[in-house]
Parts: structure tokens; C-alpha cells; sequence
């Protein structure tokens, strides 16, 4: 929360993008409303922005808008879950998880059928942490379980999802946005990731591959 | 364990708790406890409910008090309307008046009367004919706001916004008070093409800037166009 502002004004310097835009997508869920931060400046009350967040949101909707419409493009940034099945073979088929992954998924939760939205998330958020080494394979069955049993509590709240490790003994958090946490000095945070973020990435490539 | 979704009907002075029902109508004064969700409401007289409210279609002609949130399709007011918390809607037109503890979000809203509002108002289309005072953001596509008394918004965005006043002669009441003369005032206005008149605002920023009769304004910004009534006061505009 160290983030830097950005006035509304420097912001649409900055992007060409014009106040009717701004406030439609605010309309549209588009840009969520803790984003806009009033502060008084020296010309009276300002709307400021989080910098990094606004301007890489921006330069997403202005890259995407032309092929989805404003309401689908708010579905992609919705924290929630979409409704959305996929068999293990439309998985792979669309490069969305390897088989390794898959594997590790269905070892740990003897899952069987097509997949909904948030399992694929869990295959996907394993995919990713053992695409980058960061686990074995035997700390992704515990992560697939702590995402089966406590992800759904966020209900459609962004949460993050936390890895540590002390003198070799991996654990994995999931917590709720921006809360802080502090760890004693032998505690090694391995991964911090903000499931709102990966949501979005998957729901980009699920929507790549189909339709 | 398919149950058939059955209709209330309160005649009279009537009291009954909430539920599911297909049908809810009230002739004369109903109170009504629980949650109710139900595809059409409509009351003719008095409604009070102490809880949320959900339905297609609403129709109050009366009055009606409702303490929870309200979703709802088609909405329609004649008469007078206080909700305590955040409605939503697809439709909203009222006649008469229309006074919301916490803020409002819908497509299209038509108002012939008073609006007031605690906190932000959303939508794609906003018609006002009448009196608006809105605390928060007023957000919408396309404001059209045809002023009658004394209008207030702490915010307003949009892409087009028309502010103009009912009527051009003055009206009697105007002349021997000021303070209830046709006028709004807001803080900030931004948009992309905006027409005021009669307006009292400390910044209007937009791409095509139209300053009619009577404004105030401490700063307009603008990018494309800007244009200003000889019988307005603009302390600075400046082009960017």
C-alpha cells in the first residue's frame, strides 16, 4: 500500500483515454471502486489512482476491447468464478495445464468427470508453482487440498495464496487481500500470489483457446 | 419437491410475514416482515417492508417504505418511495418522489419529481425532470437534467451531460427568493461532451464544453471545443 498515486488527470494524459471512457468502465465494473481514491490536493478534493494497477488495466481493456464486449471484458477481471466445465483432454488440448500437473491433481483428489472453473484454477495455480520449481510434487497434493477445502470460503473475494518454509517444511496460507503477515527469521516465504491475478490469466487463456 | 410458487394478497390493513410468492398485491396498507421474492409486486396505497426485496417487476402506486436493499427489473413509483439501502434496477421511473439511504445502479432511470440520494447513482441513461441532490458520484452514460429548484451533486461523470433549466422566463417564486431559483450546484463535472446552464461548479473538465446562461464556474479544462455564454461567470478555461 506503498503504491504510488496517479491523479485522474495525469492518468488521462497519459493513456489518450477520454473522462466518458473512465467512468463507463467504472459503470461496468471494469475498474473497481477502491481504485478511486479521493485526496484533497491543493486545487480542492482530486481522484487518485494506484499507478502500476490503473495503467497495466488500462493497457489491457484499450488491448483487448476490440474483440470482447465491455460486459464480457467485465467478467474477465471479476474476481468471481465463472461458469465454466472442461474435460481433462480439453485441458491439455488447449495447452491450459500439462499432464504433469494433471497428474499430481487427480493423485491427490481423486477427482473424476469434467472440471469446473475453480478446480481448473487449482490445476492451474499447480501448473504454474511446478512449471517454476518452486514445489515437488508431493507439496502440490498438499496445495491442491488447501485450495479444495479453503479457497471457496473467499467466495469470490481476492485472497492470496502464500508458501513458507522453515528448515525445509513447506506451508501453504491463504489469506485475505492486502492483510500483513510477518514471519519469525528462519521463515522463507517461497511464493506469494494473488489469486484475483491468476484468475484473470486463466480466464484469458481459457477464452483464447475457446469459442 | 416441486412446490407451486403461490400469490399474496393483503386487502385492507393487513400484515404478513415474507417468502417466496409469485404475485404480491396490497390494496389499501400492508407491512410485510420478512424477505420477500416474488416476479411482480405491485401496491395500491401503503407498503412498509422491513427487509430485502427482490422481484421483476414493482409497481407502488402510494407509498412505500422498504428498510432492506431492492433488486429489481421493471421499478415504478407514483408517488413517494424511501429506501433505506442500495437499490438496483433495469428500469426505474418514478413520479413523485424518490428518497435512497445508500446509493442506486441500473440501466435507465426516468425521474419526474425529486431525487435524493446518499450516495453514488450509476447508470447508463439518467433522465431527471425535477429536483436531483445526490451526495456522492453521479454516474451515468447520458444525463439529461431538466431543472426545477435548487439541484445538488457532490460528483458528476458521464459521456454526455445536459444541465438545463425548465422553462426560460422566471418564475414568481425566483424573484422573491433567490434561493429557490432553478440551479445546481456540484463540485467537479467531468465528461466528454457537456451543456450547462444555470450551474455553479468548481471545475468542469470535458472534450466539448458548452458554458450556457448563469453558470459559475472557478475552472473549465477542455480539449476539442469550448463555448461560453456572455451571462456566465468562467473565472479560467484553459485548453489541453
Amino acid at each position: 500500500m506503498n503504491d504510488e498515486l496517479i491523479s485522474k488527470k495525469e492518468l488521462l494524459d497519459l493513456t489518450g483515454i477520454s473522462y466518458g471512457q473512465l467512468y463507463r468502465w467504472k459503470r461496468k465494473s471494469l475498474i473497481p471502486e477502491e481504485w478511486f481514491i479521493r485526496k484533497s490536493s491543493f486545487t480542492g478534493q482530486e481522484t487518485f489512482f494506484p499507478k502500476d494497477k490503473i495503467l497495466s488495466r488500462i493497457d489491457k481493456i484499450l488491448n483487448m476491447k476490440d474483440g470482447l464486449s465491455l460486459d464480457e471484458l467485465a467478467d474477465v477481471f471479476s474476481p468471481s468464478l465463472k461458469e465454466i466445465s472442461l474435460t481433462a483432454e480439453q485441458l491439455l488440448e488447449r495447452n491450459i495445464v500439462t499432464s504433469i500437473a494433471l497428474d499430481v491433481y487427480l493423485k491427490a483428489s481423486r477427482h473424476e468427470g469434467s472440471f469446473m472453473f475453480e478446480k481448473i484454477l487449482s490445476v492451474f495455480v499447480l501448473e504454474r508453482l511446478l512449471q517454476s520449481g518452486d514445489i515437488s510434487m508431493e507439496e502440490g497434493r498438499l496445495l491442491v487440498q488447501t485450495l479444495t477445502e479453503h479457497y471457496p470460503a473467499f467466495a469470490g473475494r481476492d485472497c492470496e495464496l502464500l508458501l513458507i518454509r522453515k528448515m525445509g517444511v513447506a506451508a501453504f496460507i491463504l489469506m485475505s487481500k492486502n492483510s500483513e503477515i510477518y514471519f519469525d527469521r528462519g521463515v522463507k516465504v517461497v511464493v506469494r500470489l494473488s489469486m484475483a491475478q491468476v484468475t484473470e490469466e486463466l480466464k484469458l487463456k481459457i477464452g483464447e483457446g475457446g469459442e | 419437491m416441486e412446490q407451486s410458487i403461490r400469490d399474496m394478497k393483503l386487502n385492507g390493513v393487513g400484515q404478513a410475514a415474507g417468502g417466496r410468492y409469485k404475485r404480491v398485491q396490497i390494496d389499501g396498507i400492508g407491512t410485510i416482515g420478512g424477505e420477500v421474492h416474488c416476479e411482480e409486486l405491485l401496491c395500491n396505497g401503503q407498503l412498509k417492508l422491513n427487509a430485502p426485496l427482490t422481484a421483476e417487476q414493482i409497481t407502488i402506486n402510494g407509498t412505500g417504505k422498504i428498510t432492506g436493499p431492492v433488486h429489481s427489473g421493471d421499478f415504478r413509483t407514483d408517488g413517494m418511495l424511501n429506501i433505506e439501502e442500495e437499490v438496483r434496477f433495469d428500469k426505474l421511473v418514478i413520479n413523485g418522489m424518490f428518497k435512497c439511504g445508500a446509493g442506486a445502479r441500473g440501466e435507465h432511470a426516468e425521474i419526474y419529481g425529486t431525487l435524493k440520494l446518499k450516495k453514488d447513482l450509476q447508470c447508463e441513461i439518467l433522465e431527471v425532470w425535477g429536483n436531483l441532490q445526490v451526495e456522492g458520484l453521479l454516474n451515468a452514460g447520458t444525463i439529461r437534467l431538466e431543472m426545477i429548484g435548487k439541484c445538488k451533486a457532490r460528483e458528476i461523470g458521464g459521456e454526455h451531460i445536459i444541465i438545463r433549466k425548465r422553462g426560460t422566463a422566471p418564475k414568481l417564486l425566483e424573484l422573491f427568493s433567490g434561493k429557490l431559483a432553478s440551479r445546481l450546484t456540484a463540485d467537479v463535472i467531468e465528461g466528454d461532451d457537456i451543456e450547462l446552464e444555470h450551474t455553479k461548479a468548481r471545475i468542469v473538465r470535458g472534450s466539448r464544453v458548452r458554458i450556457g446562461p448563469g453558470c459559475e464556474i472557478d475552472y473549465v479544462e477542455y480539449k476539442d471545443t469550448y463555448e461560453a455564454d456572455p451571462k456566465s461567470d468562467v473565472s479560467q478555461a484553459k485548453h489541453i
